[in-house]
């Protein structure tokens, strides 16, 4: 039972692999090709081998004559001789029975005796023995020998053979083809076939699986390498699919870098230009003043007016002394920009009361006091110089415009530690900045009272650069009753990273 | 006998002040100058006296700075406008640093302002503009 399901089974394999077999061109043409030359060489062969046999079969009967003439030729003469009639006439018949001779005769010039066969005859030669008896020294003719010799026997003989040869060569030719379909499919057609729909099936480069053909790998045959080399194939280009997608996104994201710098540069560059734009605007000015002064004082001379001209000359002073401040101030905020941060620990009170006293005794006609408010003691790495120039820019604004009415000046500096931040706030009860003003306070020159009150309103120009350059930010509420900023700057764990990078590469991050 | 010709300055910064008055001193005419560190006080100024005392029929020369804290020149002008001070009793001269193309804009078309000077000014300037004023 088994091995009837066995081999019913292998019969339905081997008949599928047929069907493959037949479907494909290449199979059919490949057999065809086969039994095509198989045939051809195996009529050659047979014609050959049938010409061979037709040659030797030719040969043979013409020995056999020629062993009539030679040795049954003397006993037919001896049985005339003594008119032995039916001896002559059984030798007759032997000779009947040799193949291919279809007619003996012996004549003489009274009779005949003659045997033939029944066949048909169509090809013949005649032989003509004449037969002589030798007595003595006389020579005695006794009558011809006449023999009819036929090939057509082996005339068909070449046919039935090649006949029989035919048919079989065609059934066995059939049966061939048959299996060479199958083992063709099984061998090679299979995996032809398996390769191209595997690799149809891979249209999507990134997801290539590799194909399998279900063949014994460890052989080292021609399938087993085109499918590993396919393999490898595969295998490389996915890889450079990968390459080529990580390298788009390296562009992408170089590109995308790239204009985050470049939109960075405009800025700076229109900042560059509203800056050159206001300072020479601003300079011109303490710079007109002097002239004018000048002038007038030149005429006071001329009229001999001194107290006069001294007053110009003075006037002119100050002017000049404010040019200077203001070129001071430009070159603080150029140094803002410039100057390369270094980041170390710094201890925050001690910084605000060295800047509030010396603030302090700067403005000494001010009576004012500073209340710190500070929840930790832990230094914050900063960039000292910048720390310094915010707090003491700020602080001397507080005392700077305070109210006339509401002194003591009051600063209340209060520091706030979260977690990635450090938040400074600085409050005042000073004059505050008018609301239309708001949007311009970190401007360049924008100075909200009289001119005539010192400060080149750079101050808050200045305090904005130096806490960008330290990551933070700055922002106010102000009214007529005061004004609060608020400081936020991140928090740095390892200065020695930071200070290692060049300012540009700090200014990236 | 001459009439002194009435001129406010209003100025918030003391050189510019200094220079327009000396300037208006040296032409030789006959001025009174009054000058004002910003529009609130000359508002409040002409609230109480002199303008519409005038008995004089002479109009005031108001030479008025445009960039100043507080209010600026132009809010100062809308004051004077809903002020009960009639037109004709003054005359507007704005004397600023400032070459803003909008300012200029807004000054031409302004009714009340004559003139839109750049500073620096000096005698010679003065004496062109006053002449043409008070001939």
């Amino acid at each position: 039972m088994l091995l009837m399901q066995n081999s019913n089974s292998s019969f339905k394999t081997a008949f599928k692999f047929w069907r493959q077999g037949v479907h494909s061109s290449v199979a059919r043409r490949f057999v065809l090709a086969t039994v095509l030359s198989s045939t051809l060489i195996a009529i050659f062969i047979t014609s050959f081998q049938l010409y061979i046999s037709f040659q030797n079969d030719l040969s043979e009967l013409h020995s056999s004559i020629e062993d009539i003439e030679k040795s049954r030729l003397p006993s037919i003469v001896d049985s005339m001789w003594s008119i032995d009639t039916t001896l002559i006439e059984s030798q007759l018949q032997g000779i009947l029975k040799l193949k291919g001779i279809e007619y003996v005769g012996i004549i003489t010039d009274e009779e005949s005796i003659e045997f033939k066969t029944s066949n048909e005859i169509i090809n013949q030669t005649t032989y003509n023995y004449p037969l002589i008896k030798k007595e003595d020294d006389q020579t005695f003719f006794l009558g011809d020998l006449i023999l009819l010799v036929s090939i057509d026997h082996l005339y068909e003989k070449i046919i039935t053979q090649g006949l029989i040869i035919l048919f079989t060569n065609t059934f066995k030719t059939l049966l061939v083809a048959f299996i060479i379909i199958i083992i063709y499919q099984v061998m090679i057609g299979q995996h032809l076939t398996n390769i191209s729909i595997m690799i149809t099936n891979n249209k999507d480069n990134q997801k290539a699986d590799k194909i399998n053909l279900n063949i014994d790998n460890s052989k080292n045959n021609e399938l087993v390498i085109l499918q590993n080399s396919i393999n490898s194939w595969i295998e490389k280009n996915k890889q450079y699919n990968n390459e080529q997608e990580q390298l788009n996104q390296q562009i992408t994201q170089q590109r995308d870098t790239l204009e985050a710098i470049n939109k960075k540069l405009n800025i700076a560059n229109e900042d560059l230009t509203q800056f050159a734009y206001s300072a020479s605007h601003d300079l011109k000015a303490p710079l007109t003043s002097i002239t004018g002064f000048l002038h007038f004082v030149s005429k006071d001379i001329d009229k001999g007016d001194i107290k006069r001209a001294s007053f110009g000359v003075s006037k002119a002073k100050k002017e000049a002394e404010h040019l200077s401040l203001r070129i001071e101030d430009m070159l603080e905020l150029a140094r803002s920009d410039m100057a390369i941060n270094h980041w170390e620990p710094i201890n925050i009170d001690n910084e605000i009361n060295e800047i509030w006293s010396s603030l302090q005794n700067a403005y000494f006609n001010t009576p004012c006091s500073i209340k710190v408010i500070h929840n930790s003691t832990q230094p914050v790495i900063l960039v000292k110089s910048r720390f310094q120039t915010i707090i003491e820019n700020i602080l001397s604004n507080s005392i700077k415009y305070a109210h006339p009415d509401r002194l003591p000046v009051k600063v209340t500096l209060e520091i706030n530690h979260s977690e990635n931040n450090i938040a400074i706030s600085i409050k005042d009860n000073g004059i505050g900045i008018p609301e239309k003003f708001h949007n311009r306070v970190f401007t360049v020159f924008q100075r909200f009272s009289n001119s005539d009150t010192p400060g080149s309103g750079l101050g808050l120009a200045i305090v904005k650069k130096n806490i960008e350059k330290l990551n933070g930010e700055i922002t106010f509420i102000s009214s007529d009753q005061g004004t609060e900023f608020t400081i936020i700057i991140p928090k740095i764990k390892q200065p020695e990273l930071l200070n290692s990078l060049s300012t540009t590469e700090q200014d990236s991050i | 006998m001459s009439v002194k010709i009435p001129i406010y300055i209003i100025d918030d910064n003391e050189a510019d002040r200094y220079i327009i008055s000396r300037s208006i001193e040296e032409t030789g005419l006959d001025c009174t100058i009054e000058e004002f560190s910003n529009g609130e006080d000359f508002l409040s100024a002409i609230d109480q006296t002199s303008i519409q005392n005038n008995t004089d029929n002479i109009p005031t020369m108001i030479l008025l700075d445009i960039n100043m804290p507080g209010i600026n020149g132009f809010e100062v002008l809308e004051n004077l406008e809903k002020s009960s001070i009639k037109n004709d009793c003054f005359v507007v001269l704005m004397i600023t640093s400032s070459n803003n193309t909008r300012d200029i804009e807004k000054a031409n078309k302004h009714y009340l302002i004559k003139e839109f000077v750049n500073k620096p000014v000096d005698e010679d300037i003065m004496l062109k503009l006053i002449s043409k004023y008070y001939p």
